[in-house]
């Protein structure tokens, strides 16, 4: 069977995957919960905020450190973000049919960053190093410090995005645009400028993962299509009832994805995944914690 | 019903139109409305009413042709969120509410986008006054739009567009699939909201209500303005009573 000292480091394993998962798919339902559009673009903002630290962090950059690196990315996805949903969005939307323009207007937008990245940056991969170095001893199990900086930090960027939607004017209006947009408008609110900012949120989120992703695996500039892949999993599993439901879901992937890969192995875990997703929409269509419906 | 409402005009729409490729929806309609006073507008169905009121607020289209003075501003260019600032507010046929929200909720999101609460108690407070303007009960403040009927979420919805201390409101057609009680009740609140000064133009299919509250009355026909007046004049139009009923039985 497994031992515990085993189980612990897998489960361990599993929450860090959870956490960046969790990331992830709150960047994503960010931007599906206010304009109810999936962007597929995100994995492609993973990978340009990964490599857009790398230029910042790496002796082969710019070499000014990974804080350096964090902050940058995250800035740059944030404003690169508005941009997208400008050029590649906001001139569609009032179409009956956006959702289904968007899907190419995002996948092209997809295209267009990986080819750009390969320009900038070239087909070889590259590593970023973790944020934290070396290994904390929590008593049963030492575990590496960038795991447990990973964990912290998407840990206070969702409490931060949550205390952003709960407690700020403009967090509050969010919510209420991604429930009604006519009424959103009816009172007032501004809500082109809102759709703006989730979109900014979501792809500075994306940007902030895409570091912890070129810590833990070689960067290429496809490298988002697997995260985006889980995000996708997450964000259906858990559904989006409230901006939480996501996280709880990516703590169950991870966790599934981790004992999967210790028991059943590397190759058959995306189909175990997959298989429990489409056993929950059998089963609870809504996904495990709410509705699909775009609520609070 | 003789009343002379203050000579101000608050909001000047005048050459408004709009089309949906070779239809024109709405064709050439100009109206001016005074503060205290209220339009009605009434037409059959597809008459272009609606299209109007979306025409004028941007929500979601703005018109082809046109324009839209309110306080003398030239507002026609605005987004809808500027005019809701400027104020000119509307409401939809249908209840247009946040479904997960409280009705005091609904109203503080509206409240906020004024600024005129300065604090969260202070938004409270004026979202409080709103509801009580169009007299929503007190006791279901903290109720989930979602859980209350129809005509109090219609209710929430009046009072989210009051909440933006309008000088202009757009109704569309509020009592539609209201009680005959409802109806009287809306008809005391336009009423009363007349009364606090607002200009207000009032799409209806009750004529009754239309007739009974209007200073005025515009009729629409396929997108035209075919009478504009006293509204006992005006339903007696025989060009009014053909629109409505048809040539002539």
């Amino acid at each position: 069977m497994i031992s515990f000292d085993t189980f612990l480091a897998v489960a361990s394993g599993g929450l860090v995957l959870g956490a960046l998962y969790a990331l992830m798919a709150a960047g994503l339902a960010a931007v599906w919960t206010t304009l109810g559009i999936f962007n597929f673009a995100h994995g492609a903002f993973i990978a340009l905020g990964a490599y857009i630290g790398w230029q910042l962090a790496d002796a082969g950059g710019a070499g000014l450190g990974l804080t350096a690196g964090v902050v940058v990315a995250t800035v740059a996805l944030f404003g690169f973000g508005i941009l997208f949903h400008l050029v590649l969005v906001r001139p569609f939307e009032r179409r009956a049919d956006i959702v289904t323009v968007s899907v190419i207007t995002t996948l092209a937008g997809t295209a267009i960053i990986e080819s750009a990245i390969n320009l900038i940056w070239g087909p070889r991969s590259k590593q970023l190093a973790r944020l934290g170095t070396g290994e904390i001893d929590l008593g049963l199990i030492r575990i590496p410090m960038g795991d447990l900086v990973l964990v912290a930090v998407v840990a206070a960027t969702l409490a931060g995005l949550g205390w952003f939607l709960g407690r700020t004017r403009t967090g509050r209006a969010m919510r209420a645009v991604s429930q009604n947009r006519e009424a959103a408008e009816l009172m007032g609110i501004d809500v082109p400028r809102l759709y703006a900012l989730a979109f900014g949120l979501s792809a500075a989120m994306a940007g902030l993962a895409g570091i912890f992703v070129g810590g833990l695996r070689f960067m290429t500039p496809t490298m988002g299509a697997d995260p985006l892949m889980k995000a996708l999993i997450v964000v259906i599993l858990g559904g989006i009832a409230r901006f939480t439901s996501p996280i709880y879901a990516a703590l169950l992937v991870g966790l599934v994805e981790s004992f999967s890969n210790y028991f059943v192995g590397l190759y058959w875990t995306p189909a175990v995944l997959f298989a429990i997703m489409i056993a929950v929409l059998y089963v609870k269509p809504s996904g495990l914690f709410g509705h699909h419906q775009r609520t609070l | 019903m003789n009343r002379t409402p203050s000579e101000d005009v608050i909001l000047a729409v005048s050459g408004m139109t709009k089309s949906f490729g070779a239809l024109r929806a709405v064709d050439d309609v100009s109206f001016a409305v005074r503060a205290g006073e209220i339009l009605g507008v009434a037409g059959p169905n597809g008459s272009g009413k609606s299209t109007l009121f979306n025409a004028i607020t941007r929500i979601p289209f703005g018109p082809d042709a046109g324009t839209v003075l309110l306080a003398g501003e030239q507002v026609q260019d605005l987004p809808p969120h500027a005019l809701a600032a400027r104020g000119l507010a509307r409401t939809f046929q249908r209840e247009t509410v946040f479904q997960t929200l409280s009705a005091v909720d609904n109203v503080i999101v509206a409240v906020e986008q004024t600024n005129r609460g300065k604090s969260m108690r202070g938004n409270v407070l004026l979202a409080e006054q709103a509801l009580d303007i169009v007299g929503f009960p007190a006791t279901l403040h903290n109720w989930k739009a979602s859980a209350l009927p129809v005509f109090l979420r219609k209710l929430v919805m009046i009072a989210g567009a009051m909440a933006l201390d309008p000088k202009v409101l757009l109704l569309d057609e509020p009592a539609s699939s209201l009680t005959p009680d409802e109806i009287d009740r809306l008809r005391a609140l336009i009423l009363h909201l007349r009364e606090m000064g607002l200009a207000i133009v009032l799409i209806e299919h009750v004529l009754e209500l239309l007739t009974h509250v209007s200073d005025r009355l515009m009729v629409l026909d396929q997108g035209r303005v075919i009478a504009l007046g006293d509204p006992v004049e005006v339903v007696r139009n025989p060009q009014v009573i053909e629109a409505y009923l048809g040539v002539a039985a």
